[in-house]
């Protein structure tokens, strides 16, 4: 079987997350009146502190996952890791927090004051060097693989809402598809984010069920296909969730993204011993 | 009366760090044994209070009364361990939504009759010669992912909040005459004596104190890979 190792402190798991900085992340997103660049971020630093808290122990946290984000778009042509040059273990990002804000989080029906994370800010600025983020995306992974043969495969989660500007990055996403572990391939998640209020698109089957759309179709190209063990999962949020689906959200709006997030970090932390 | 007892740490984790507990109290007759949620922080003091107190206070936990001044005084012990102000962001953040914990106490009754209360997955068993005989579960299918457990009420800062933990405990009553061994365990080491049978129990009592032979048994897939705790008394 695959996707089924246990991930424990001597076998971590791997979570990489790309994120688009390009100019058109600068207008809202659907089911918000925020950017899509603000509620991207915000998605991905909700998702490390969580990450977070599942690692947490009363005497601290845990080194279950080891975690890299890699922004794209925020200067013309160029990728880099955002909070780190390469992965860092979950223990260590609290070492890069860049700022903590006071957040109100209700708990049956308490409103009481946290303190939550910022990792970085929402960038908007040039073009989609989408290709250039999964070239560093294949580095990390090939090298994370190299030390950890045996543990759950990464999953690449990338958040993007258009084409890819220095070339097409299929056959990248595809050579990255094909690197594995001995329990199972890389996984690389996309959500496809949405400025028009359209009905999402999520976890399709064929490429018939997508509509017209260039990048729609690359995007769905380069998903993974859901493995078996993680369906159930996905379907507790996506009812239309069958074996065989690929792992792509097309005109997500916040509530997709957020959804998709989840489920994609979900399937591997229900793995933590 | 003779007790052997044994708490070892799932495979991989320090020796600190199991989240089992149990306790016993002779001259009362009672014992209990708690598996801490590994989902929630503070969970192993939480099995550990619960177990302690349930052995000290002897409350009858079939009066409802009883119940909740077992319940608050358990939850009151465990927010005065735990060192709310000392935390950091993260384990602050995780630590107000509270622990959680199975529960499986015992009265024996002068060495006859025995009564027993669960909630959750740690089960006993009585040897009565040629079978086990055990409670809650029966059959080894019924270990699932989601068992009952007992809550500790929120944490800081909402500690102060009402607390209705709304248990459900099974009770029930065993007749003693005929048993020679009675083990509580938690839930891998439960799983583990359902599907071995009485057969098992010589092994248990040869090696109950060797960490190694958990390991082993874990390590093979024989046992799944989690905290393992029991104690046996025999008459």
């Amino acid at each position: 079987m695959t996707y089924e190792a246990e991930i424990s402190r001597r076998s971590p798991g791997l979570f990489i997350f790309l994120l688009d900085q390009s100019r058109s992340m600068s207008r809202k997103i659907t089911g918000s009146g925020h950017s899509k660049a603000m509620e991207a971020c915000d998605a991905i630093n909700k998702q490390l502190n969580e990450l977070i808290n599942r690692c947490t122990k009363s005497e601290g946290i845990r080194p279950y996952f080891d975690i890299g984000v890699i922004g794209y778009g925020y200067r013309s042509g160029e990728a880099r890791g955002l909070i780190s040059e390469k992965p860092i273990s979950i223990t260590e990002l609290e070492n890069h927090i860049l700022r903590m804000e006071k957040r109100t989080e209700v708990i049956d029906g308490e409103a009481i004051e946290i303190e939550f994370p910022i990792w970085f800010e929402p960038v908007a600025s040039f073009d989609t060097p989408m290709k250039g983020a999964f070239k560093i995306a294949k580095e990390w992974v090939q090298s994370w693989v190299g030390e950890h043969a045996s543990s759950f495969p990464p999953v690449i989660i990338n958040i993007s809402d258009g084409g890819s500007t220095d070339g097409d990055p299929n056959e990248l996403a595809e050579e990255i598809k094909n690197i594995e572990t001995d329990d199972g391939k890389v996984l690389i998640w996309n959500c496809h984010l949405s400025e028009k209020n359209e009905r999402p698109i999520s976890f399709p089957k064929i490429e018939l069920e997508l509509p017209e759309d260039k990048h729609a179709r690359t995007l769905f190209e380069m998903s993974s296909e859901v493995p078996d063990p993680m369906v159930a999962i996905a379907k507790e949020e996506f009812s239309n969730v069958e074996n065989g689906c690929k792992a792509y959200v097309f005109n997500a709006n916040l509530e997709e993204l957020i959804k998709l997030l989840d489920i994609g970090t979900r399937v591997v932390y229900n793995r933590v011993e | 009366m003779e007790i052997c007892s044994w708490n070892f740490p799932k495979v991989g984790n320090g020796p600190t760090e199991s989240e089992d507990a149990f306790h016993y109290n002779t001259e009362a007759n009672r014992f209990a044994i708690c598996d801490g949620a590994s989902d929630s922080i503070f969970s192993g003091q939480w099995a550990s209070v619960l177990s302690e107190n349930f052995v000290v206070k002897s409350p009858n936990l079939t009066d409802s009364e009883e119940l909740k001044s077992f319940l608050d005084e358990s939850r009151e012990i465990w927010l005065n361990k735990v060192p709310w102000k000392a935390l950091k962001w993260n384990v602050k953040n995780k630590a107000v939504r509270g622990a959680y914990s199975t529960f499986l106490g015992i009265q024996l009754n002068d060495n006859s009759s025995m009564d027993c209360f669960a909630v959750g997955d740690c089960c006993l068993f009585l040897n009565r010669g040629d079978s086990f005989e055990s409670f809650p579960l029966k059959e080894p299918k019924e270990f699932g992912v989601h068992p009952g457990l007992i809550w500790s009420g929120y944490g800081n800062p909402l500690q102060n909040k009402e607390y209705d933990a709304k248990v459900k405990i099974l009770t029930t009553n065993f007749d003693l005459s005929g048993v020679s061994d009675i083990i509580i365990a938690t839930d891998a080491m439960s799983k583990f004596i359902m599907e071995q049978g009485i057969s098992v129990l010589p092994e248990i009592k040869k090696n109950y104190e060797s960490q190694s032979y958990f390991d082993e048994l874990r390590s093979n897939g024989q046992m799944k890979n989690d905290d393992v705790s029991g104690v046996l008394i025999s008459f």
